[in-house]
């Protein structure tokens, strides 16, 4: 169990920034999970903290020690950092065999080979693969292999654990339950994680706490929940999976409870605020297609408005439907448990419909009182609401 | 048919000659005396052992050093590492004869360049002699470096650095890492490669002739060719034994390559592999430079500086009469010498073009075919590596004689070209193996399926495709034909006789300086050629950039070591 504290990393690829001062605590014991699109770093973080890649600045404290000091020139390398890591290729080597990769961390630690023998026999038992010990690694599935890469990272038993996207190469199935066994292989050996991952399902399922990343920097930091139900902004929202992210204006607030006009339209749709959003003020309100309730008749009650179904496509136990609300296109999930057979909305029905305010979230708040970020406002969020 | 003629037949006259006696013109009985002789005869033990040394120490000094320029190319950020792989193609495009007859000129024992520098200094007789076990063993291992290089750096350079990587994480340091993880996982391309160049040396027959025989050394190549040439009556029986027993030994080694990868599959594992930056070294990477620097002064600089000086002094190793063209006037306009250089043209452009002919279509079979034609024919092509060209040389000679239609061939230019062929094409079918395999066959169905009809997709699909390789493939051809020694000296006829034979002559009689400009007039030719063609290359490229790299010479140069 290995406490990580980072700040201020950077690392620059000749002009190319590719982490832009990185700050960054995790606690013993956690699990930490590094989320974000493809070349936003993740891979970079990871190799930073793990010492295979030398960062351009910043400190990295490790288990209490310095690992990495660019002011004062400290740079541990990898070998001597006590670390595990499993790679998205597995790296097993080809002309080992099962046990000896496994084995071969410990022999580098100089156990014993008795005790050697013994530890390998345990892992590869955590790791469900017992009776494979002879087996070349070349002559195993994917999944078999992942298992190698796993028994043969937590052989030495380091305090800490990074994982590039192990599970990426594997078919759904499989991955749930490898996910699984990660997860419980780090509550067994009490060991902390790092993984990276850009699935947000699976950084869901397994981790204590997410850092959401985009290009080079921390967008959020939390827990799961924090994340799926609170995201603070746009990128975060659109890539926790919230299908409606609309540009509008403050005008009303009400405990905790903001009403936002949206652009080029006459919608008010409320949602949670967690920062203080006055009357005026530019924000994104984003919800997610679960959150729009249907309603038979399209009354004029506050907060519900009218729209057009456009297209439906059935899913099994739900259904989706892209309407149109005073030109507006929204996204609505209905999920087919809550409707009656003669319910299902068709192509052309005019519905009544409402957001619920409590799963709604206000992000992105921009005070009033500055106009030329409003311009950049605009032109983000127009971008996020453009056909998706 | 032809396939039976051209390459098995020969094979088989190998084996019917080792236990007859005398020529097969002559009617002689069969018997097992020729081997039994052979057996106990103690030269050959002393063949098989000179053999067996050079063997080791060159095959083992080529890989070792091949491999080892192999991962600073691929893996590290040794100055100088992006030099490598230029080198090493320029280095291969050089014939073998070209370094001995440069090395030879600077460090034999009386005249020889480097001795001569040393005198100048202070120092008394002389610092080195070429023509000893040391030299030969040098000359070779540097020799077939750049092959064993090609061999391996695309084992380094595909193989997944993440490896390196894992055995960093579970703390190992960077030599144990490089010994326990990055050989071993490139282990069956090691293999691979230092047999194929204990395969190639075994085989040689210039630097031992030329070098090795001057000491007493005698390989299987020069015994074989002393047993023909140098002994009269010519001792073909033994010839044909000691022949018999070479092929023997290099399908061993053959077999043992088999037989050392069984059931090991080292293809990558899945995933995708993770290209990083290269291994930082420390300052060691000063030392490696000062190495490649090194390796390229005595392989190539060093020799071509000898050869250029040599051929422009009147008197090879004389100073004092300064420097001139005299040479290079006299190679141009003696009968004999230009005789000589209008022959060796004509035989490696016509041979070449024959070779990648011969090569492409084979391949094509090998690669599309099915069943019994493909097996025979991928075994009868594989048969000319496991033949070094004295020996296929001497079959060939043998297989004419035998048929009594075939006679008048004996001492033809026309033999000489039609086994120069034959010995280049384990080269030329690599090239267009390399070729063809970057044309899949859904590129050809693809033209089928937009209509165009066969002819249609050959020409405008398949041989544009295949022409740079072809072209690139030609001229290597050329250059391995005009640098042949062993088949010219069996089977040249009298009188006509091409540059590699004449200039070997000449440094025979100590007309070092004429042999030089001889060669020199060839290597400045096809320097010239390939510059020519690197540059129509270049602006070819330049015209029509395409998205999809075309296949390039140089692309399909690397892939004969693939
Ligand atoms: N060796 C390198 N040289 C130059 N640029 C690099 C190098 N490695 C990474 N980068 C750049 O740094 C950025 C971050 O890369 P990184 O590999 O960390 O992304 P990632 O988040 O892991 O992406 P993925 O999900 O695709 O693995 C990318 O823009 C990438 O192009
Ligand atoms: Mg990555």
């Amino acid at each position: 169990m290995t406490e990580v504290l980072v700040s201020g990393l950077t690392k620059r690829y000749g002009s190319k920034l590719a982490l832009h001062g990185l700050d960054l605590q995790i606690a013993p014991g956690e699990f930490v999970t590094l989320l974000g699109p493809s070349g936003c770093g993740k891979t970079t973080t990871l190799r930073c903290l793990a010492g295979l890649e030398r960062p351009t600045t910043g400190t990295i404290t490790m288990g209490g020690r310095a690992v990495v000091d660019t002011e004062r020139g400290v740079f541990v390398p990898a070998d001597k950092r006590k670390v595990g890591m499993v790679f998205q290729s597995y790296a097993l080597w080809p002309h080992m065999s099962v046990s000896e990769n496994v084995a071969y961390p410990l022999k580098v630690a100089r156990l014993g080979s008795q005790d050697r023998q013994q530890r390998v026999h345990e892992m590869l038992d955590a790791v469900g693969l017992a009776g494979y010990e002879k087996r070349q690694v070349t002559a195993l599935s994917g999944g078999q292999q992942q298992r190698v890469a796993l028994a043969r990272a937590l052989a030495a038993r380091p305090g800490i654990i990074f994982y590039d996207e192990p599970l990426s190469n594997l078919d759904s199935k499989l991955r749930y339950q490898l996910g699984q066994q990660v997860r419980s292989l780090h509550d067994q050996f009490e060991t902390t994680s790092v993984y990276v991952t850009h699935d947000q399902e699976e950084a869901i399922t397994l981790s204590d706490r997410i850092v959401v990343m985009n290009e080079g920097e921390i967008m959020q930091d939390g827990s799961p929940a924090e994340l799926f139900d609170r995201p603070n902004s746009a990128y975060v929202a659109d890539f926790m999976g919230f299908q409606n992210i609309l540009p509008g204006e403050v005008v009303g607030v009400d405990n905790g409870i903001a009403d936002v006009k949206i652009d080029e339209t006459s919608l008010v749709v409320s949602g949670t605020t967690t920062t203080r959003a006055t009357l005026g003020d530019r924000v994104n309100v984003a919800f997610r297609a679960a959150h729009i309730r249907v309603h038979a008749d399209a009354t004029s009650d506050p907060g519900r408005f009218e729209g057009i179904v456009e297209r439906t496509t059935y899913l099994g136990n739900a259904t989706n439907l892209l309407i149109r609300a005073d030109g507006l296109p929204l996204r609505v999930r209905l999920e087919t448990s809550d409707l009656r057979i003669d319910e299902m909305p068709a192509v052309g029905d005019r519905l009544g419909f409402s957001v619920n305010p409590a799963r709604a979230v206000v992000i992105d708040v921009i005070q009033r009182e500055e106009p030329q970020s409003d311009e950049f406002l605009t032109t983000k969020t127009s971008a996020l609401v453009a056909p998706r | 048919m032809a396939l039976t003629v051209i390459f098995v037949y020969p094979v088989l006259m190998i084996v019917i000659g080792a236990f007859r006696d005398g020529l097969p013109s002559q009617k002689m009985p069969f018997t097992m005396e020729g081997l039994v002789q052979a057996v106990t005869s103690e030269d050959t033990w002393t063949t098989l052992s000179n053999s067996i040394i050079l063997v080791l120490v060159c095959g083992t000094i080529a890989t070792v050093g091949g491999g080892f320029f192999a991962w600073i190319a691929a893996s590290t950020n040794v100055p100088g590492r992006r030099l490598l792989t230029p080198l090493m193609v320029i280095n291969l495009f050089v014939p073998p004869l070209f370094n001995t007859f440069g090395w030879l000129m600077l460090g034999n024992q009386q005249n020889g360049l480097l001795n001569q520098f040393a005198r100048t200094l202070g120092i008394e007789g002389s610092i080195m002699n070429i023509q000893s076990w040391g030299g030969l063993c040098l000359l070779m291992s540097l020799g077939y470096m750049p092959f064993a290089y090609l061999l391996m750096l695309g084992a380094f350079k595909n193989r997944d650095q993440s490896l390196d990587e894992a055995a960093q994480i579970s703390g190992a340091g960077t030599l144990r890492t490089f010994f326990t993880i990055t050989v071993p996982s490139i282990g069956p391309a090691i293999s691979g490669a230092a047999i194929l160049i204990m395969v190639l040396v075994f085989q040689a027959f210039d630097a031992p002739q030329l070098i090795g025989r001057q000491a007493g050394i005698y390989v299987f190549s020069t015994q074989i060719y002393h047993y023909i040439r140098d002994e009269t009556p010519g001792k073909y029986t033994a010839g044909f034994a000691l022949s018999l027993v070479l092929i023997v030994l290099v399908i061993l080694l053959f077999l043992l390559q088999r037989w050392m990868l069984r059931g090991r599959n080292f293809t990558t594992l899945t995933g995708k592999t993770s290209r990083r930056e290269p291994q930082e070294l420390g300052p060691v990477r000063w030392v490696f430079s000062i190495v490649i620097v090194l390796f390229m002064v005595l392989n190539f600089l060093l020799p071509l500086f000898a050869m250029v000086l040599g051929s422009l002094q009147p008197i090879f190793g004389v100073m004092s009469t300064g420097l001139t063209l005299d040479n290079y006037v006299r190679v141009l306009t003696d009968p004999q010498l230009s005789s000589s250089l209008t022959l060796t043209a004509w035989m490696s452009i016509l041979g070449g073009l024959l070779s990648m002919c011969a090569a492409l279509v084979t391949s094509y079979v090998v690669l599309r075919r099915r069943g019994f034609i493909k097996s025979y024919t991928s075994l009868a092509v594989w048969i000319p590596w496991a033949l070094p060209g004295i020996v296929l040389a001497l079959a060939y000679l043998f297989a004419v004689l035998s048929i009594p239609a075939t006679r008048g061939l004996y001492g033809t230019a026309t033999l000489m070209i039609l086994v120069l062929v034959v010995g280049t094409i384990p080269l030329s079918s690599r090239i267009a193996e390399g070729a063809l395999a970057q044309l899949s066959p859904e590129l050809e169905e693809a033209g089928r399926t937009s209509g165009a009809n066969a002819l249609r997709v050959l020409v405008t699909i398949v041989l544009r495709l295949v022409v740079p390789s072809f072209l690139a493939g030609w001229f290597l051809s050329m250059l391995f034909i005009s640098g042949n020694l062993a088949i010219p000296m069996l089977l040249a006829p009298p009188g006509l006789q091409p540059v590699s034979q004449t200039a070997f002559q000449m440094f025979l009689v100590g007309d070092m300086s004429g042999g030089a400009a001889l060669f020199m007039v060839i290597l400045i030719a096809a320097a010239a050629v390939a510059v020519l063609s690197g540059l129509s290359m270049y602006f070819a490229n330049r015209i029509q950039r395409r998205a999809g790299k075309a296949p390039t010479g140089v692309s399909s140069l690397t892939h004969i070591a693939s």
